[in-house]
């Protein structure tokens, strides 16, 4: 089937089987790597990606699904070579290690941040529910978050 | 200022976070065909036959491989820790052993073609009896994992050492319990991930895998296939977490690198997440019946453990030598003079334990810490007293502990006390008083802990593995432009070592940080090197990365001398500048001396070109860091939920080279130790089935479990050059029996006993209401 999707303001043709998943049709397709596969039970969050404004996992939505819809990938999320605030406030905080679950949790709290741009701690935390990390124990990605909150510049 | 010491950015972070990191199924080559593996669906069966026809007629199959028709052909692979490895292959033979093991294997050019064509294959089995308990593999009649060992019982240990016998027939008190650590995952986020890619012209072969150290694995690989290992280049590219999970070269992954060899083709296999849990290794499963023999004022005369390692059905690496840590650990950082200590090891139909972040010694920390509360439940001791009146304290250093370790450095009883300090202990008592009158249980829970590290001198008694460096290695070459690059042996899943090799070398090389790239992972371009595990980084391969540092600054010292025509011994090295001593005008800057060394236009032939020195260092002995955590809880008797409302570390990791590496590695340690404690678990049902298999079940605590952590620190250097400790695993050894300790407080007008983990909601609510 053909699936168009715009990715990162660039909009894409592909022709995919109708059973790939959003996150293959970014990975394979696309080769927008920097979105990662976890898990097989959409527990993990390391696919979130942005559809449309909302956080998502890739690895829950086909790709027929995101047909005329605009998707934001990690990939999408520095300007130029300049990172965002949020990935800026990840560098300064020490909120990755391993970093293969990182551009989930870019995602998720980019599209958290929009909606709700000076968060308490516990509504942070609450909003990461969905992404797991086994390296930091959150609080460093926490503390990005927190601080990356209320910039002014674009998430 | 020194780099060494200061909240430098990592150098690891500004690619992932791009979304340019590359980890294995990041990489593609042409012409790769994808595996997939038929596992088995039962504990304990015999294999009459597999159909593989179906699967060869798939769309996009190139192979289909099963266990019995490559019996021969597939190599036995060895176990690194023992001699009398059960057999294993790729693909088993006639008979499985647990869940999860691999059967056959299809190769297909497409993943999800791999991936439906092994849904094809059909495999009759017979089942046979199966053992999954421990205690139960260990009784006469109990169905056999090998029968042709004619028994599960793999070894057994015993250390005496005192007089533990007349300690308990002299003690004015004596505290038993049988308590369980259970079975649980590493659960990197990145599960495992191979590419194999051949070239059948030259004869070599380039193994990208996810991996921890690939110089060793390149050695085993070499040595089951029969190879060259100058033909063999293995890479750890990035890698998405490994904890000790991915030292290991597994059923599967040797499998994939068979059929690539057999075909000539690039074979690609990444794991899912379910088999992660089923077919990747587990780590703990010890029972222990342990007693403490104290005298009246909580004095420690004895400990006595007779505890039995569940170690699955085979051998991975280090797994049957992974409880042996746990004995030589048990007495932690008290002085306890007796011990009486028995290690039976026994075979079960599971998958293998393997090393998991603290392995070995987390189950010492947690059997020794709850033993303690309980003692001064039963002497009705204050439990922070009754630590400080058995630790080992300052002035008893060096201290020897029963089992041979020696002690040089540290203050134990002020790590407890400092977080007695920071978590209000005393308000915490009176809060609790206040509270239970309405109802509200909080409790509070201690624990020390002792981390043995920087594993392992090569030849030293902790090191009996084959092929299995203690050292570490680090080559720097600096470019005529003074700037570094450092190749170091080290091999990180997200320790941030790229990081702190480069603060080392930094202010030795007396150059900005900046000027200097680190690169790891790569058999064809770094030095033989040990990899990352066992609290190892810092310890061992920092002081690689010093020694490699000092020799370039010794070479560039000769060209400095021989530039300004002064003798090599007259020169100072000072911010960057050579100078003759005396002579504050004779100067030669860093990258004047750089340029020279490889241009020689005025030393001529006096020098070899280039400026570059590789280092090995082999630790003369094991490294201890040591700590004390506090945990303050609340249960919710309705529910059995507990929550926890403050948690506190103060560690001693000696010289902290980054603190906000260092406070990350901590972090990531007590969150683990808090999901051993509360909620993770490998489970098996009674047909030997995984139900914990995904990470809804199995439990992978989230950012809303895990709260804020108080961190502090008290330095007390090492007896190396750089002074540190190791760091890695020390959040995950007392963060488990503190919580435990905390539930047991909180739930003490209960009478109930807290003799395992994880403390799931409806364990706890078991608890309560006994039948």
């Amino acid at each position: 089937m053909k699936v168009e999707v715009v990715v990162n303001g660039v909009r894409h043709r592909v022709d995919c089987h109708p059973s790939t998943l959003l996150v293959h049709l970014l990975r394979e397709e696309l080769e927008l790597t920097g979105t990662h596969v976890g898990c097989d039970t959409s527990s993990c969050g390391a696919c979130t990606v942005i559809l449309d404004g909302a956080a998502v996992k890739s690895c829950t939505v086909l790709a027929g699904q995101a047909d005329g819809r605009e998707i934001e990938t990690v990939e999408g999320l520095a300007d130029r070579g300049k990172l965002s605030p949020l990935q800026q406030a990840f560098a300064d905080h020490f909120a990755l290690q391993c970093g293969f679950c990182t551009s989930g949790f870019l995602m998720a709290a980019t599209a958290f941040l929009r909606q709700n741009a000076e968060p308490a701690e516990p509504e942070v935390r609450k909003a990461l529910e969905g992404n797991l990390c086994r390296c930091t124990g959150y609080q460093h990605i926490v503390d990005a978050i927190l601080s990356a909150s209320g910039a002014k510049e674009r998430l | 200022m020194t780099a060494i010491g200061s909240r430098l950015p990592r150098k690891e972070d500004s690619r992932i976070l791009a979304g340019r990191g590359c980890y294995v199924d990041d990489i593609t080559v042409p012409h790769t065909v994808h595996a997939s593996f038929v596992r088995s669906p039962f504990a304990h069966a015999g294999i009459t036959s597999i159909d593989l026809r179906r699967a060869r007629r798939s769309q996009g199959v190139v192979a289909a491989y099963s266990g019995p028709e490559t019996a021969g052909a597939m190599p036995l692979i060895p176990s690194a820790a023992a001699d009398d490895s059960p057999p294993r292959t790729p693909l088993t033979g006639d008979r499985v052993r647990y869940v999860g093991e691999p059967v056959a294997m299809v190769l297909a050019t497409d993943p999800r073609r791999a991936l439906n064509a092994a849904e094809g294959i059909e495999v009759d089995y017979q089942p046979l009896p199966h053992v999954l308990d421990p205690w139960e593999a260990l009784s006469p009649g109990a169905p056999l994992v090998h029968p042709d060992r004619g028994t599960n019982k793999i070894g057994e240990i015993r250390k005496v050492i005192g007089n533990p016998g007349s300690a308990f027939a002299a003690a004015d008190h004596v505290v038993s319990r049988r308590l369980a650590v259970q079975r649980i995952s590493a659960s990197p986020m990145e599960p495992r991930a191979i590419l194999a890619v051949p070239e059948p012209a030259s004869g070599h072969l380039t193994v990208w895998l996810s991996c921890q150290g690939p110089h060793t694995l390149r050695t085993w690989l070499a040595h089951i296939f029969e190879l060259d290992e100058s033909k063999l280049r293995i890479v750890a590219p990035d890698v998405g977490g490994g904890f000790g999970s991915k030292l290991n070269l597994y059923s599967d992954e040797l499998a994939v690198i068979w059929a690539a060899l057999e075909l000539g083709v690039p074979v690609k296999w990444v794991e899912t997440r379910t088999e992660n849990f089923t077919a990747g290794v587990h780590a703990r499963d010890q029972i222990h019946d342990a007693e403490l023999a104290l005298d009246a004022g909580g004095k420690i005369l004895a400990l006595r453990s007779h505890f039995v390692g569940d170690l699955g059905a085979y051998f991975h690496f280090f797994t049957p030598v992974v409880p042996d840590l746990t004995i030589d650990t048990l007495t932690g950082n008290y002085d306890i003079p007796a011990v009486d200590i028995k290690l039976e090891k026994v075979f079960t139909n599971k998958m293998s334990i393997e090393a998991l972040r603290g392995s070995g010694r987390a189950e010492a920390t947690f059997v020794l810490e709850r033993m303690i509360e309980e003692a001064a439940r039963q002497l009705d001791m204050d439990p922070v007293e009754i630590r400080l009146r058995n630790l080992v304290a300052p002035d008893q250093l060096p201290y020897q502990t029963p089992f041979g370790l020696t002690y040089t450095g540290g203050d134990y009883p002020a790590l407890l006390k400092r977080a007695a300090e920071l978590v209000g202990y005393e308000a915490v008592r009176a809060r609790q008083e206040e509270d239970r009158r309405a109802e509200r249980y909080i409790g509070v829970g201690f624990a020390t802990y002792n981390l043995l590290c920087g594993f392992s001198p090569s030849g030293h008694d902790w090191n009996p593995m084959k092929f299995f460096p203690g050292h570490e290695s680090t080559l720097i070459r600096v470019d005529p432009q003074g700037k570094a690059v450092a190749y170091s042996g080290l091999s990180p899943q997200g320790q941030g070592s790229d990081t702190i090799v480069a603060q080392i070398v930094s202010d030795r090389l007396q150059i900005p940080f900046d000027h200097i790239t680190v690169t790891h992972g790569d058999t064809e371009t770094i030095p033989f090197g040990g990899g990352t595990h066992g609290s190892r980084g810092a310890v061992v391969g920092g002081h690689a990365a010093l020694l490699a540092a000092q020799r370039v600054v010794e070479k560039a010292r000769q060209v400095a001398a021989a530039m300004l025509e002064a003798a090599a011994e007259d020169i100072e090295y000072v911010n960057g500048l050579f100078t003759v001593v005396g002579s504050p005008e004779a100067t030669v800057s860093w990258q004047e001396v750089a340029e020279e060394a490889h241009f020689l236009k005025r030393c001529g032939p006096m020098f070899e070109p280039g400026l570059e020195a590789t280092a090995f260092y082999d630790p003369p002995d094991v490294n201890f860091a040591f700590g004390a955590n506090a945990a303050v809880v609340e249960v919710d008797t309705e529910t059995g939920k507990v929550n926890i409302l403050d948690f506190v570390s103060v560690d001693d990791y000696g010289v902290g080279i980054n603190p906000g590496i260092i406070d990350g590695q901590i972090h990531g340690g007590i969150a683990q130790g808090i999901g051993q404690a509360l909620y993770e678990q490998v489970s098996h049902d009674e047909s030997g089935q995984v139900p914990s298999a995904g990470f809804a079940s199995y439990l992978l605590p989230s950012a809303a479990e895990i709260p804020r952590l108080t961190l502090d620190n008290i330095v007390t250097p090492s007896d190396t050059p750089l002074g540190v400790r190791g760091v890695g695993e020390s959040g995950t050894l007392a963060s488990p029996p503190a919580i435990a300790n905390a539930v047991a407080d909180a739930l003490s007008p209960f009478g109930v006993r807290i003799d395992r983990t994880p403390l799931r909601p409806e364990v706890v609510w078991e608890l309560l209401h006994p039948k």
